[in-house]
């Protein structure tokens, strides 16, 4: 059931008349049997998986907050979380690349393939899980006693399939707010919904048309296409990713519950280290909370060696965390060395941009970082890391010649796609001094309906709609 | 060292390794506070931090820290009990 769907309008309709009717610990009741419906909506059996790990989380919490021998009951923790995730996201793959290794030796594989169904939002999940138990660990934070409140943090629904990664120190004390109907906070959740449909619909649906085509007959075009194919998949990514989490963050902010921003305009970023404080906040912060930051201290004694180690490997995991394959890994690994050299060269690169004029210092580290992110992207979207490299050596190959109106878009659906582009692309840039939607909620009404009447009329006559699910959801 | 003194000495660490002279430490002065106080230059800080007062910090008492407050008052409390 994704959030663009009829099935989702008609379930959350139902669901938020009966939660703004309700109060206190009645609501909360309600909003966690709203999480399972939704939940069993994907599939029973990855509910009942959640639900065992919601109880053993429970009580791994308050071992770690009682217990003198704190680290070994969060290393325990850890495995069994860590240990179903590989299970039912790694197991397969890792076995399937084990089996090719011995069969080159001649020797057949005895682990079995396992048939088991992902578990949806496994991946975020997980992250939340060890995130909580770690906090325990470092007293940062003590266990939450309330069962109806720590269920309800993990299968919140508005984050439950594509987060954000909101820590359980955010959001657990506002499950327990009472949360009544509020006019302006429900029309706002509701213009950042239909901000992130345009974005969902209207714009990344098109371009994934394209974008399609081209990488599943790399051979067959240009290097034109294969940029421009690029281009798109880049914005295509940001405005399927970013559209629905606006959608998530609309749903939240209808029901009361303020989650974390994830992006904040990622391709304005002068650095990829800049990049990756823009681009899925949520996870890059859990990352640099739970794997870099104590990973470079631990090796803060080999100097900036220590700290580019550290780096390396929380690049490797995010890549791993992405997805299963060797693209991710190495989309993940190129990241890593780019932060690598940014932390190594980082006296020389201040010296250097610092002889320039600060906006041709600004234009220049800006391109860079964004040829940089385009050309990574090509590993998260191509089929086989082998496909990624023949897309990035032949960028400049003028032996094919196809029409760009050949793959899937028609003139005017192309010419639709190059607007939600270049519009996407200008609103990276371009900082009004008031968000858009407080901008909209203090024009008079007449305005304000006939913005709402325009956008309802973009996303119905202009959107892909047809239910397709959304890129991020198989992280 | 008193407290006070300690948070001087820190803040000519502050200014050299964030390269900023305009650097004014108080005990609530947090990562966001400081320009160029980020997750990459937190580590080199920490480093020159445990050189140039002769301490070792713990993971766990990094970790720890929510503010230069606390750090001032970990680095007091190991002057003290060194």
């Amino acid at each position: 059931m994704v959030f663009h769907s009829f099935s989702f309008l008609v379930f959350f309709s139902a669901f938020a008349l009966v939660y703004f009717w309700m109060k206190g610990k009645v609501q909360l009741w309600w909003l966690l049997t709203g999480s399972v419906v939704f939940c069993a909506f994907y599939s029973l059996k990855g509910l009942g998986i959640l639900a065992a790990l919601i109880i053993f989380n429970y009580f791994s919490g308050i071992l770690i907050e009682k217990t003198t021998r704190k680290n070994l009951a969060l290393l325990l923790s850890c495995l069994v979380n860590l240990g179903a995730l590989f299970i039912f996201k790694y197991y397969n793959f890792f076995n399937l690349e084990f089996s090719a290794l011995l069969a080159s030796l001649n020797i057949q594989n005895p682990l079995p393939a396992l048939h088991l169904l992902v578990p949806v939002g496994l991946s975020y999940f997980i992250l939340q899980a060890i995130g909580y138990n770690v906090d325990i660990q470092r007293e940062m934070e003590t266990a939450e006693k309330n069962f109806v409140v720590f269920a309800t943090y993990f299968l919140y629904f508005p984050k439950l399939i594509q987060g954000p990664v909101d820590r359980p120190r955010n959001l657990l004390p506002r499950l327990n707010e009472n949360r009544p109907f509020e006019y302006t906070r429900v029309v706002s959740g509701l213009r950042l919904i239909a901000w992130g449909l345009i974005k969902k619909l209207v714009i990344a649906d098109r371009l994934s048309i394209f974008v399609s085509q081209v990488y599943d007959h790399t051979g067959h075009y240009s290097g034109t296409i294969l940029l421009l194919a690029g281009l798109f998949y880049m914005v295509q990514l940001y405005a399927d990713f970013s559209g629905y989490m606006d959608i998530a963050l609309g749903v939240s902010q209808i029901l009361g519950i303020e989650m974390m921003q994830n992006f904040n305009r990622p391709f304005a970023a002068t650095s990829v280290t800049d990049f990756w404080k823009r681009w899925h906040i949520s996870l890059s912060t859990w990352l640099y909370e739970y794997v870099y930051n104590p990973v470079s201290l631990q090796w803060r004694n080999l100097g900036n060696w220590g700290m580019v180690f550290a780096i390396f490997m929380t690049f490797f995991l995010s890549g791993l965390w992405h997805g299963v394959g060797w693209t991710f890994m190495t989309w993940g690994l190129i990241n890593g060395l780019a932060m690598g050299y940014e932390l190594r060269t980082a006296k020389w690169r201040k010296t250097f941009f610092k002889k320039m004029s600060p906006a041709t210092a600004k234009y220049l580290t800006t391109g860079i970082t964004f040829i940089f992110t385009l050309l990574s992207f090509t590993f998260v979207r191509a089929n086989t890391v082998r496909e990624g490299w023949y897309v990035l050596t032949h960028l400049f190959d003028t032996t094919k010649s196809v029409s760009v109106y050949s793959l899937g878009l028609d003139p005017v659906n192309f010419l639709l796609a190059c607007a939600g582009v270049l519009l996407l692309l200008f609103l990276q840039f371009y900082q009004p001094k008031v968000s858009f939607n407080q901008a909209i909620a203090s024009k008079p009404a007449l305005v304000r309906w006939s913005i709402y009447g325009l956008t309802a009329l973009i996303i119905l006559n202009l959107g892909i709609l047809g239910g397709k699910g959304f890129i991020y959801a198989q992280f | 060292m008193e407290k006070h003194e300690i948070l001087n000495q820190l803040t000519g660490i502050f200014k050299n390794i964030f390269e900023n002279d305009a650097v004014i430490l108080q005990m609530d002065t947090t990562a966001n506070d400081v320009d160029g106080w980020d997750s990459l230059t937190h580590t080199s800080m920490i480093v020159e931090v445990e050189k140039h007062f002769r301490v070792k910090f713990k993971l766990k008492e990094v970790l720890g820290f929510k503010n230069v407050g606390d750090m001032v008052n970990m680095i007091h409390s190991k002057l003290a009990s060194a």
